[in-house]
C-alpha cells in the first residue's frame, strides 16, 4: 500500500466518500500484472499438484470480489492478492512428497521452500536463525509438513478412491460382459471347427464348391466370415483396450492391494522429514543441497499422481470409441450368424426343409 | 481353406498379440500359460516316446463316456480316439489356463507403466516369446492331434503335422 492509498484510506476514516476511488483502485488491482500472474501460476500449479491446499489457493484467487466499494474492502482486497502472490510461488506449493512433480523453478532442497503462508522466511532462514528457540522452529516445521503430508494423503486417497470405484463397476456388469464376450469368441470358433466335422455331403459339397443358391453355402460360409472379422475384431480391440488402460488397470490393482503400504509409506517419509528437520533446527544449519527428491523417492515409483490424474481427465474424456462401436457390430454378427447357421441345421437335417 | 491355412491365421493371431500386448498382460499370460503348457508338453513327449499310448487310451476311455454320439463322424477308431484324448487335453489345459490367469491377473499388481526399468524391455521380449511359442506349438499340436476327423485336408503344412503325430497314429 503506497502513501496515496493509505491516505485516501485515512480521508475514509475521517468521514470522506471515498468509493469511487475504491472503485477505480480495485479495476486497477483486477487488471495487474501481479494478479493476471498470480491467478495463471496458480492454475498452472493446481494442475501440476492438485492437493487441497494448491486447489483452495486457486479457487480463493479465482473467486476474488473486485466490485467493492470502501477502500476499507479495497485494502483487505490488496492483501488476498499479495497472498496469492506468495501461493503462486513454487517456494509454496512445491510438496516434496508429490513422487512425480517437476523441480519448479531450480527448487532442489527443502529448505528452499518457504516455512510459512508469509513468504517472507525459507526453511533454511528458521533452521539458521540464532534468535529463534528450537521448539518454536520444530513447531513451525512440524505444521508444516502436516500441511504437506495432509495434502498428499488426501490426494492419494482421492485418487485410489476414483480406480477403486472404477474397478468395482468393472467387475460387477462389466465384468460379466468381458467374459460372455470370451465366451462369444470361444462359442463361435468351435461352432466353426465343428461345421467342419459335420458328415453331411452337401455341407462338404458346399465348403468345396460354393454356390449362391445353395443354403448349405451360406450355413457354412456365414458364420465362417462372420467369426474371422470376430476374431480380428476381439484382437484388434483388446489390444488397443488394453494399452489404453494400462495405466487404469495397474492404478485400479494398485489402490485394491497396496494403497495401505503406500500410506504408511508416507508416513514414515513424514516422520523422516519431521526428524530430519528437528536435528537441523538443533545444529542451527541448513537442510542439505538436493535433499528435496530423497523424501519423495522413499515411496518409490509405483505410483504418479500426475499419470493418474491424467488419466482419470483422459477417461472422462473419451469413454467411447469408432472402434467399440464396430467391435460390438462384429460381435452381434457373429452371434446372429452362428444362430442363423444353427437354425438352418436343423430345418435341414432334423425338420427336412430346403430338401 | 484347409487346416494349414487355420493354422498361420492362428499363428499370426498369437504373432499380433505378443508384439502388440502391453508388458503387463503379457506377463499375466506368459505366467498362466507356462505350467498347464509344460505340463501337456510333458504328457506329448511321454506318448511319443511311447509311440501313443496315453492319448489315445484317454480318448478311448472318453469315447466310451459320450457312446453314440461320436458314430456319425467318419473316421478310423485310432484316429478318433487320438482326437478325442487330444480334445479332452485340450479342454483341460484351457480350463487350467484360464483359471491361473484370472488368480495372477487378480493377485499380482504388475509394475507401474511409467516406471523406467532397463530390464523391462528385456523381460517383455521373453514373455512374448514364451507366450507365441508356446501358444503356436500347442496350436499346432492340437489340430495335428485332430486332424483326421476334420473333411478339411491338412495342406501345405502336412509335414509338420505328421512329425508332431504321424499318420499311423490315426489310422
Amino acid at each position: 500500500m503506497d502513501t496515496r492509498v493509505r491516505n485516501i484510506l485515512l480521508m475514509e476514516q475521517d468521514g470522506f466518500d471515498c468509493s469511487s476511488q475504491a472503485r477505480e483502485l480495485s479495476r486497477d488491482l483486477r487488471d495487474s500484472s501481479l494478479y493476471k500472474n498470480s491467478l495463471e501460476r496458480l492454475k498452472l500449479a493446481s494442475e501440476t499438484c492438485p492437493t487441497p491446499s494448491v486447489i483452495a489457493a486457486y479457487t480463493e484467487c479465482r473467486d476474488l470480489k473486485f466490485e467493492i466499494s470502501t477502500m476499507r474492502e479495497y485494502s483487505r482486497l490488496e492483501t488476498q492478492v499479495f497472498i496469492a502472490g506468495v501461493r503462486a510461488l513454487p517456494q509454496w506449493w512445491t510438496n516434496p512428497f508429490n513422487p512425480t512433480r517437476e523441480t519448479a523453478g531450480g527448487i532442489s532442497s527443502v529448505g528452499q521452500l518457504f516455512a510459512d503462508d508469509t513468504g517472507e522466511r525459507t526453511i533454511d532462514d528458521v533452521l539458521t536463525d540464532q534468535r529463534m528457540a528450537v521448539p518454536e522452529k520444530v513447531s513451525l516445521l512440524t505444521d508444516r509438513v502436516n500441511r504437506w503430508h495432509r495434502d498428499m494423503t488426501y490426494r492419494t486417497s482421492e485418487v485410489m478412491s476414483g480406480f477403486r470405484e472404477a474397478s468395482s463397476r468393472d467387475s460387477g456388469a462389466r465384468g460379466i460382459s468381458f467374459y460372455l464376450q470370451l465366451v462369444v469368441l470361444f462359442a463361435a470358433n468351435i461352432f466353426c471347427l465343428v461345421l467342419m466335422l459335420l458328415p453331411y455331403e452337401a455341407i462338404i459339397e458346399a465348403f468345396y464348391r460354393p454356390t449362391l443358391s445353395s443354403i448349405q453355402t451360406y450355413v457354412v460360409y456365414v458364420p465362417m466370415i462372420a467369426t474371422a472379422i470376430y476374431d480380428v475384431l476381439y484382437i484388434v480391440y483388446t489390444i488397443v483396450f488394453l494399452r489404453r488402460n494400462r495405466v487404469a488397470d495397474y492404478a485400479s490393482k494398485f489402490s485394491r492391494e497396496k494403497s495401505k503400504s503406500y500410506l504408511n509409506n508416507l508416513d514414515q517419509a513424514a516422520l523422516r522429514l519431521v526428524k530430519d528437520l528437528t536435528s537441523a533446527a538443533e545444529s542451527c544449519i541448513s537442510m542439505p543441497a538436493n535433499c528435496l527428491s530423497s523424501y519423495s523417492s522413499a515411496l518409490g515409483e509405483e505410483l504418479d499422481m500426475e499419470a493418474l490424474s491424467e488419466e482419470q481427465r483422459k477417461k472422462a474424456k473419451h469413454p467411447h470409441g469408432f472402434l467399440r462401436a464396430l467391435y460390438l457390430f462384429s460381435l452381434w454378427l457373429c452371434v446372429f450368424a452362428v444362430i442363423f447357421a444353427i437354425l438352418a441345421l436343423v430345418l435341414i437335417y432334423v425338420g427336412g426343409f430346403f430338401a | 481353406m484347409s487346416l494349414s491355412v487355420v493354422l498361420i491365421l492362428i499363428w499370426a493371431f498369437l504373432l499380433i498379440a505378443a508384439i502388440f500386448l502391453p508388458y503387463n498382460s503379457v506377463r499375466d499370460i506368459a505366467f498362466s500359460l507356462t505350467p498347464p503348457a509344460v505340463i501337456l508338453t510333458a504328457v506329448y513327449l511321454v506318448d511319443y516316446s511311447l509311440d501313443f499310448v496315453i492319448i489315445p487310451a484317454i480318448g478311448q476311455a472318453c469315447a466310451a463316456l459320450l457312446g453314440d454320439s461320436l458314430s456319425s463322424v467318419v473316421v478310423s477308431t485310432g484316429g478318433m480316439y487320438t482326437a478325442v484324448g487330444f480334445i479332452v487335453l485340450f479342454v483341460v489345459f484351457l480350463l487350467v489356463w484360464g483359471s491361473l490367469a484370472i488368480i495372477i491377473s487378480k493377485c499380482t499388481t504388475g509394475a507401474a507403466p511409467w516406471k523406467q526399468d532397463g530390464t523391462r524391455p528385456l523381460k517383455h521380449v521373453c514373455c512374448s516369446v514364451v507366450f507365441l511359442v508356446a501358444g503356436s506349438f500347442l496350436a499346432a499340436l492340437g489340430l495335428a492331434g485332430t486332424r483326421s476327423i476334420f473333411y478339411i485336408q491338412s495342406g501345405f503344412l502336412d509335414d509338420l503335422f505328421s512329425t508332431l503325430i504321424p499318420w499311423e497314429v490315426l489310422s
